[in-house]
């Protein structure tokens, strides 16, 4: 038997997912799993079900989402895992337990020369390395540059946001922004602001998700 | 000037969510991609995806 880890949520709260998810308590936290037979694996449909239960789980109570693939053969083995981590857990679930989290992703409008990691790719010659390099740096101040305005135009504490430049191809920048579920509509009226106020990139708004981004 | 659109997430970033993101606890877990496990966790190790490993890999190469 494996436990699939999916949520930590305070152990009060575990009970309402009974007969749904196995719950393992600690003194003050509870890990919610799905029980199998077989160690997971990173599937599309496999990934988008522990996107949907951390979501079902996280409009219901305040909750933690558990990484994909965390997974113990034992509730023992389980239960001492959440005894070693408990303080962190509980500490997270009071600062970002209730909150979710709105995932903006900033979208190039034009192509460009494949920027990333230029020194992980194969250049035939030296001035192309350097080309390739070059145009890397630039794409990454000119998505730096985006991600600025975006955050000056949510008016957003930077605590509460988590930027990552150039991620791949054709994307700026993602930005994940942590906000009370009273406060979503106004962190996507920003959005929308700075979408119409934009020509280099397009704007894409998902959510609301359980916090991801704001755990470790 | 453009809109904002609101679909459903894009696959690649769930990925980048649910494999790069999200709580990790002390303790042993393996991810797997259709069979082929990419990473085997013990104790406190960074779980990290493929594409995480490429770009650390690459770093270190450079």
């Amino acid at each position: 038997m494996t436990l699939l880890v999916r949520s930590f949520v305070r152990a009060a709260d575990a009970d309402q997912f009974a007969g749904e998810l196995a719950a393992v308590r600690g003194a003050h936290v509870a890990a919610l799993a799905t029980t199998t037979l077989e160690v997971p694996t990173a599937t599309e449909a496999e990934l988008r079900d522990h996107a949907r239960i951390t979501a079902r789980v996280h409009r219901q109570a305040a909750s933690l989402p558990a990484r994909f693939g965390v997974h113990y053969e034992s509730q023992n083995a389980l239960a001492r895992a959440i005894g070693a981590n408990e303080r962190r857990l509980a500490r997270e679930l009071d600062e970002v337990g209730l909150r979710n989290e709105l995932s903006i992703i900033l979208s190039w409008r034009s192509a460009r020369p494949r920027s990333g990691n230029a020194g992980s790719r194969a250049a035939t010659s030296g001035r192309e390395y350097l080309l390739a390099r070059a145009a890397s740096e630039r794409e990454k101040q000119e998505a730096e540059s985006l991600v600025a305005r975006l955050v000056a135009v949510l008016a957003g504490d930077r605590a509460v946001i988590r930027q990552f430049i150039c991620p791949r191809d054709g994307v700026a920048a993602t930005v994940a922004v942590l906000t009370t579920r009273e406060g979503e509509t106004a962190v996507r009226e920003r959005a929308d602001r700075f979408a119409r106020e934009t020509d280099e990139v397009t704007v894409a708004v998902y959510g609301p998700m359980p916090p991801y981004s704001f755990v470790s | 000037m453009n809109d904002l659109s609101t679909t459903e997430i894009p696959l690649v970033d769930i990925i980048d969510r649910l494999l790069e993101r999200g709580v990790v606890l002390a303790g042993a877990a393996t991810i797997s991609v259709a069979g082929v496990d990419l990473v085997e966790l013990r104790l406190n190790v960074v779980l990290a995806s493929v594409d995480t490993m490429d770009r650390t890999r690459a770093v270190a190469r450079s």
